[in-house]
């Protein structure tokens, strides 16, 4: 598939589509929690794909080579949203024609049970407090059902150094929700 | 921390785990291909000006520019180096014969 890919076969890069677009989406949309960003950063992917087929070494699989793409972009749409809300107390949240500059996570996500949408919610919100590497491997072990082995290759890392990203990942998220989130209705005890 | 706080964020932290997988959105590939392809126009527009021909008559339009600033100089500086005449020469230095000592012994 790969040297029809090279040689532009249209075939071959419908069914590359076609047999990961649900998976990259899926993963977009677990980093962004966001549909039509997802969408975006999922098309993005396999115009890159595209273009940068004949770069490809193999010296991975080819769905590594995909998911690091999609993890990548995720991630750069990540600080995009982070400068421009950084600078917000600089500009408005509307332009002046009432367009919206700053689009906020809508934690809609299609494949949440519902009465689980607002455990999610604060699970989404922790996890975006995460460094990188933990949020990365955290997501694509927690929703993306890979191995460890899989997310180190992703990941351009070893498996042992996953191991410690979960540990670490879900030690942090622990401390932010106790912070955070403390049981509702529970009384403060004043010192 | 208490029993009832960890089970509340041990619940937060397992609510991913019966995440069903998520389909592309309907017609993700239509909508792909359209995209590729307003790309691949907008990048052909741009480098139509990379073509060999634009780039030979941008570097000859270049090299009149530069040969024609050069000759036009050249012309210049050479009308300024011209030997003034007699008369341009007595002018400047006000060599007229016609003096203020002169002018006084006339005088009564």
């Amino acid at each position: 598939m790969i040297q029809q890919l090279r040689l532009g076969d249209e075939q071959a890069f419908r069914a590359l589509v076609t047999q990961y677009q649900d998976k990259v989406y899926h993963t977009a949309l677990n980093f962004l929690q966001h549909t039509a960003d997802a969408e975006d950063i999922a098309q993005e992917v396999f115009i890159q794909v595209y273009h940068s087929i004949g770069q490809f070494k193999e010296q991975s699989k080819l769905s590594t080579w995909i998911y690091r793409i999609t993890v990548s972009k995720c991630l750069d749409l990540q600080r995009s949203k982070k400068r421009k809300k950084r600078f917000s107390f600089i500009t408005s949240l509307f332009s002046d024609k009432q367009e919206l500059l700053h689009d906020p996570a809508d934690h809609n996500h299609p494949g949440i049970l519902y009465d689980k949408k607002q455990d999610a919610a604060l699970l989404y919100e922790a996890i975006n407090q995460l460094p990188e590497k933990q949020q990365s491997a955290f997501l694509l072990y927690k929703t993306g059902q890979m191995s460890y082995l899989e997310i180190a290759g992703i990941l351009g890392t070893t498996e042992p150094a996953v191991d410690s990203l979960l540990q670490r990942a879900k030690l942090n998220l622990r401390k932010y929700l106790e912070k955070n989130h403390p049981i509702p209705g529970k009384h403060r005890r004043f010192p | 921390m208490n029993s009832k706080q960890n089970d509340n964020i041990n619940r937060i932290l397992q609510s991913l785990d019966d995440m069903q997988p998520v389909q592309a959105p309907d017609f993700f590939y239509t909508r792909l291909i359209a995209r590729l392809e307003k790309e691949d126009v907008r990048e052909s527009c741009w480098l139509s000006t990379l073509k060999p021909a634009f780039v030979a008559a941008g570097l000859f339009l270049l090299f009149g520019v530069n040969m024609y600033m050069l000759t036009h100089l050249k012309k210049d500086s050479e009308s300024n180096l011209q030997a003034p005449s007699a008369e341009s020469f007595s002018s400047a230095y006000s060599l007229t014969g016609h003096s203020v000592y002169n002018e006084n012994d006339q005088q009564p």
